[in-house]
């Protein structure tokens, strides 16, 4: 009993000692010593036996084949839509590696680069090749590694690699976590972006493709790398985040040059643009803003190579920074591919090339669907190209899938581009591709219009259902977001375009109260490994959204300015109405807000500019990472736990449905 | 004043908000997130209880925060000394006693002050306060709090203060989960399933089980020969197979005589234990009331042994016993420390949770396109589907504001008709898939219990194992000893359950209904209407009743449960947890 209450007095002194957040930091970084066991999220070498991605190898008579094992739905949408591959007999068997450019996302399974590789191969040596498509949409670098690792059971002829677009967006191990956090600590956010490329992402290649190399040799497969590229002149990454942890003169100066710098692009000034993004450039060493400028600048003015130098570094400015971004493939990544390519004599198929408009070098967005993601034509492109060096011949793009099938992906590209925030043209570009292809896609596109506005879960939509049964890829691109509804999007520009197009909105039930906090989606709260907070947290200067309710009503705000000063305002359809007085702790207003002029009010409400203690929120980032927690990296301008409008007027509309007989009570 | 209680970091954590002194909304976490017993801090269930509250942010006065860290982490800590002091690679930054607040403030956006209470007087407190006592003695079981694992103590107008506790590792609720773990159960969570195969079998191993803890004044000791609470796979150690005589059973295998002897043993081992505690209490505290809160008050057939065999007249079991009700509890103290007293009157109705706006239901089904009765008053519908469950429907019944707490009382309810020998059978297969030996639930209306059941008291919260009046023919509720978890619905509390009961009695002359919880196996208990829909779809139910609207299984179209099982087919859980973390 004496040793029992010695040893509680000891832990009891311990946790006094370790207590407090030095305690715990303490404590962690002893944790850490002492457990030496690999860390879950590292990569493993041991081989899985029998298995390749979701399938069991098999014996067969042509050679080893595969199997789909038992796997959940949602897993198995990620892979091919293949239950059984046979063995390759006497062909050459040519096995598709990659991410989900390689599955042909918002295509797949009914348009994919492997079965456009296959018709391109049949078509220069019929017969002579198997295509065997083990790309997975969204897989890591780690878990490519493992389907690397289990390639020799299949026996390969050749490898082709298509992937580098996920390269720089892993799960940290806690290692890697801490190496980030003394670059952070040591050299501010730029030094932590530069060893995130250092640490992270330079050694997992290297490790990455050093262990194809040793496949390569092993099983004496050819190797084959794509060189990804990115939709740089149409894709826009947003919201666009002010510099991190940057004191208030210098965002003061930020926002200014970034408000004159978006007038002047509107208006076309671009000698304008340039010199502003020289200065922005100058406040922010991430410059994605300032580098997305001054690259549309520039190619206005015709200087494409400058303008593909600096539409590149906007791409990459979003990397290494922790905050959510789409999948990309950066210049080191790509740069990596050619070098590996290079170094053992592998066959290099370069989509920087073979994507660009060849009247200005830069990638055509008509290949895209999205950032990354190819549209028909840049399948065909990559097959033919693919196949080109596969066999040595010359081989022609041939545009894969009916023009019904490419219609409902422009469909799904609109809606995948609202989500993430795309502006008005491109989804516009989407639409009216998908609308030219015939009534069934106008259909298509009325049925993503009543989906928007439909306020139930989507799996419930006969809207949803209509286009998940009529296409299987949008069966597999929606199944993700089937529990929710889509109400969110009506935040979007596609509400707005699907209304040009299509007509009003179809008629809802009444909505006596907008929630404008539940209805906002908004990649920058979502930091890549972190949590949803209880309220909206808004780092940009701005936050914005459209009513829905054109009468006016009163909109109730509960909000705080964590590290503003003097005031911010709120304004609806650009004229102010209200003032909302800085406040670090939750202050509640309500701002009568009157009639808007047009269908859709935007309400917007301009924070003031953060004045934060700059070295304790560098400290806290620092500590979060420690933690293998998201640092918060970016100062918040204010943060709303309400914003509700209760409308004015209260429209009991009748719904379209209830003139179904068969829907609605009886 | 405004307070939230909040019980996080954990297990099923849980959120509550008292407005002056009235406890107002409560919910669990899971039931937003669908991740069962989610332990992260409840973002989702603080916004849900502050609108229910009708209460922002910037209006909470204090948060009470259900456990102290630094004392937890002194547990943590000792659980792996002397050896090491780091603890075990399954704490790698786990052990931060800073991470409650700093979470309150990172992630609820509070800025206010912050009070802890330990675990067990949150325990205490969400039982006595919710009690309608004056003053009452106070029993806490669980596995462990900070250290304490049972609390002896008494309460009144001063608060709740702890005069004895037994302290880890000595401890009932891990007793009870060592033996869970070892019939192939899942610790934390499947402990009610070896009370429920307990009347199957006979105590013949409890003499094994009694050298397991050794009696002492003013406590109990487990025998640490036969358990290892630091180990990672196991809570027990090769002395205990050996005592036991009967190889631990792996989930999924076949449950035999042994086992349910087994759970026989230790539920009667349980029950001895805690009448010796409840006894001590009362020598302690010489009251008539008993307060009782933690997981093991979950064990509602100790409660009745502990009411019909104990020395207190009166007993009351919070509802919710387990963490996440000591959410409530945190915030009541803390209200009552910076005095504001929460409300004298006893909680008849756990209703505090989420609840569909007006409209919502009717927008879901239209928009679905699925078609429905609306039946507009409690009198129709009642009328209604009492007809279908007298005909042998299986109902799904979505009403209102969710429950606080593991069970459903009628808002997020299945139902049928516990005259039908075959109905627990079919429920299992339609939408449960649970082991066969567990007994379903009654619910009754309140005025009539006792025609039925041998209860002399209300139970509105199913946390009463009562006997079956003899003759009465109740199979698919009444236990294989006879006995039943009753529910009493009183008229006052739930007017529309209540006229469901009288009207289903109407018809049948039993105003009594199975009552399971709305949830597949393993999920948590639906929370939205399109939780409902889906369960119903994904389940075989005949029946939905969603607030006034009426589905019935053949109206609806064969696209949604064909989507749904596409988007989002039901996987039955597949993780077994065999071993208590205590991080």
């Amino acid at each position: 009993m004496r040793e029992h209450d010695d040893r509680v007095a000891r832990a009891n002194r311990l946790a006094a000692l370790f207590g407090d957040e030095a305690g715990a930091r303490a404590l962690a970084e002893a944790q850490k010593a002492a457990h030496v066991a690999p860390d879950p999220r590292d990569w493993t070498a041991e081989p899985s036996g029998n298995r390749v991605g979701i399938w069991r190898v098999v014996a067969g008579p042509g050679g080893p084949g595969l199997r789909r094992a038992n796997a959940p739905a949602a897993i198995r949408r990620l892979w091919a839509d293949a239950p059984e591959v046979g063995g390759k007999g006497d062909r050459a068997r040519v096995v598709l590696i990659g991410e989900s450019v390689a599955r042909g996302y918002l295509l797949d399974p009914v348009i994919t680069p492997a079965a456009a590789l296959q018709a391109a191969l049949d078509r220069c040596a019929p017969g002579a090749h198997q295509c065997v498509d083990l790309a997975r949409t969204g897989i890591e670098i780690r878990e490519l590694s493992a389907v690397v690792r289990d390639l020799p059971a299949l026996e390969p002829d050749e490898v082709v690699l298509v992937a580098g677009n996920n390269w720089s967006m892993h799960s940290l191990t806690h290692n890697e976590c801490d190496a980030l956090a003394d670059a952070l600590d040591r050299d501010g956010a730029e030094g932590m972006r530069a060893a995130y490329a250092e640490v992270v992402v330079a050694r997992r290649v290297e490790r990455f493709l050093s262990q194809l190399q040793g496949v390569a040799e092993r099983s004496g497969a050819r190797v084959t790398v794509v060189v990804p590229e990115f939709n740089l002149t149409e894709w826009e990454d947003l919201p666009l985040l002010p510099p991190p942890l940057a004191p208030a003169p210098v965002l003061e100066r930020w926002r200014s040059a970034r408000e004159r710098l978006a007038e002047a692009g509107v208006a076309g000034r671009w000698a304008e643009v340039v010199a502003l993004a020289d200065e922005l450039a100058g406040l922010d060493g991430f410059a994605a803003a300032a580098e997305r400028a001054r690259g549309r600048a520039l190619s206005a003015l015709g200087d494409h190579a400058a303008a593909r130098a600096a539409l590149e570094r906007a791409r990459d400015a979003a990397t290494g920074l922790l905050v959510r971004h789409t999948p990309r493939a950066t210049r080191q990544v790509q740069d990596a591919l050619r070098a590996f390519a290079a170094a053992h004599g592998h066959r290099l198929v370069d989509l920087t090339a073979d994507l660009a408009d060849p009247r200005t070098g830069l990638p055509d967005p008509a290949h895209f669907l999205d950032y990354c993601h190819l549209a028909p034509s840049g399948i065909a492109i990559l097959a033919a190209r693919l196949a080109g060096a596969l066999t040595g011949r010359p081989v022609g793009p041939e545009r894969p899938g009916t023009p019904e099938e490419v219609a409902a992906g422009h469909v799904l590209a609109a809606s995948h581009n609202a989500w993430l925030g795309q502006r008005g043209p491109v989804l516009r570009r989407h639409l009216a591709l998908a609308a030219e292809a015939g009534p069934a896609a106008r259909a298509h596109v009325q049925d993503l219009h009543r989906l928007v506005h439909d306020d139930v879960p989507a799996w419930t939509s006969e809207a949803f259902d209509r286009m998940c049964s009529a296409h299987r890829h949008a069966d597999r691109y929606f199944a993700a977001a089937a529990l929710g509804s889509f109400r969110q999007m009506r935040q979007t520009d596609l509400a707005g375009v699907l209304r040009d197009l299509v007509g009003p909105p179809p008629a809802g039930g009444h909505v006596p109260e907008h929630d404008l906090v539940a209805d906002r989606q908004d990649g920058a709260q979502a930091l890549t490994h972190g949590r949803e907070p209880a309220f909206f947290r808004c780092l940009e200067p701005r936050f914005g959204a459209r009513l829905h309710c054109a009468h006016g009503g009163v909109l109730r705000l509960v909000y705080r300015t964590p590290h503003g000063t003097g005031a911010g305002e709120v304004l609806l359809d650009g004229r102010a109405v209200a003032v909302l007085p800085a406040s670090r702790s939750w202050r509640e207003a309500d701002v009568p807000v009157g009639p808007a002029a047009g269908p859709d009010p935007v309400l917007e409400i301009r924070w003031p500019t953060p004045d934060a203690d700059l070295p304790a929120a560098r400290t806290a980032a620092v500590d979060s990472l420690r933690r293998a927690e998201p640092p918060l990296l970016h100062l918040a301008f204010g943060d709303l736990s309400e914003a509700t409008l209760r409308c004015a007027h209260e429209e009991p509309r009748t719904t379209a449905r209830d003139a179904s007989p068969a829907v609605g009570a009886r | 004043m405004i307070v939230v209680g909040v019980s996080a970091l954990y297990h099923d954590s849980a959120c509550a908000v008292y407005v002056d002194g009235e406890l107002v909304a409560a919910a669990h976490e899971e039931r937003f997130s669908r991740a069962r017993f989610d332990p992260a801090m409840p973002v989702r269930a603080f916004r849900s209880c502050l609108r229910r509250a009708g209460v922002g942010v910037h209006e909470v006065d204090l948060v009470g925060y259900y456990e102290q860290p630094r004392e937890k982490l002194a547990r943590q800590l000792w659980t792996d000394l002397p050896r090491h002091v780091v603890g075990r690679p399954a704490a790698l930054l786990r052990l931060d006693a800073s991470r409650p607040l700093r979470e309150i403030r990172d992630l609820l956006g509070y800025d206010g002050p912050v009070e802890f209470v330990t675990h067990h007087e949150a325990h205490a407190a969400s039982a006595f306060y919710c009690s309608g006592f004056p003053d009452a003695a106070v029993l806490v079981v669980d596995a462990v709090g900070e250290w304490s694992t049972t609390s002896l103590g008494r309460a009144g107008e001063d608060g709740v203060e702890v005069l004895e506790d037994v302290r880890f590792p000595h401890s009932l609720g891990l007793l009870y989960s060592t033996l869970t773990s070892y019939l192939g159960f899942s610790v934390n969570s499947d402990e009610y399933k070896v009370m429920g195969l307990a009347p199957y079998g006979t105590p013949r191993h409890r003499d094994a089980m009694d050298a397991l803890v050794t009696e002492h004044e003013g406590g109990f000791a487990l025998d640490l020969d036969f358990f290892d609470f630091a180990d990672d796979r196991r809570m027990y150690t090769d002395a205990l197979v050996e005592a036991l005589g009967v190889p631990p059973r792996e989930p999924g295998d076949d449950v035999t005589r042994e086992h349910e002897d087994l759970a026989a043993s230790v539920q009667s081992l349980l029950e001895s234990l805690l009448l010796k505690q409840v006894d001590r209490l009362h020598r302690l505290v010489p009251s008539p009331r008993l307060c009782y809160a933690g997981g093991v008050a979950l064990n509602c057939v100790a409660n009745s042994v502990i009411r019909a065999k104990g020395p207190f007249r009166e007993v009351f079991v919070q509802p919710a016993a387990g963490d996440a009700g000591s959410a409530i509890g945190a915030a009541a103290l803390v209200a009552h420390r910076a005095g504001r007293r929460p409300t004298r009157e006893r909680l008849v109705d756990v209703r505090l949770g989420f609840a569909e706006p007006a409209g919502a239901c009717r927008a879901l089904l239209t928009g679905a396109g699925v078609p429905f009765t609306d039946l507009g008053s409690d009198a129709r519908l009642a009328d209604a589907v009492a007809g279908r469950l007298a005909g042998g429907a299986v109902v799904g019944w979505f009403q209102g504001a969710a429950e606080f707490g593991p069970r459903a009382l009628g808002s997020r309810s299945i139902l049928a008709d516990p005259r039908d020998a075959a109905m627990r059978d079919r429920i299992n297969a339609l939408v449960k898939k649970r082991e066969a030996f567990r007994p379903f639930a009654p619910a009754v209306a309140a005025e009539r219990a006792a025609e039925f059941f041998e209860l002399d008291v209300p139970s509105p919260f199913m946390l009463e194992t009562v006997r079956v009046v003899p003759g009465m023919e109740l199979p698919a509720i009444t236990h294989v000893d006879g006995s039943a978890r009753v529910q009493t619905v009183d008229a006052a509390v739930d007017p529309r359950f209540h006229a469901l009961l009288t009207a289903f009695g109407d018809r049948t002359g039993y105003p009594v209904l199975l009552n399971t919880s709305f949830n597949m196996r393993g999920e948590p208990i639906v929370n939205t209407a399109g939780d409902a829909l889906a369960c119903f779809l994904r389940s075989d139910l005949d029946v939905l009743v969603l607030d006034d609207l009426v589905v019935d299984r053949a109206d609806v179209p064969e696209r949604l449960r064909r989507r749904l099982a596409d988007v989002a087919p039901y996987r039955a859980p597949s993780i077994s947890e065999s071993v208590y973390t205590f991080f």
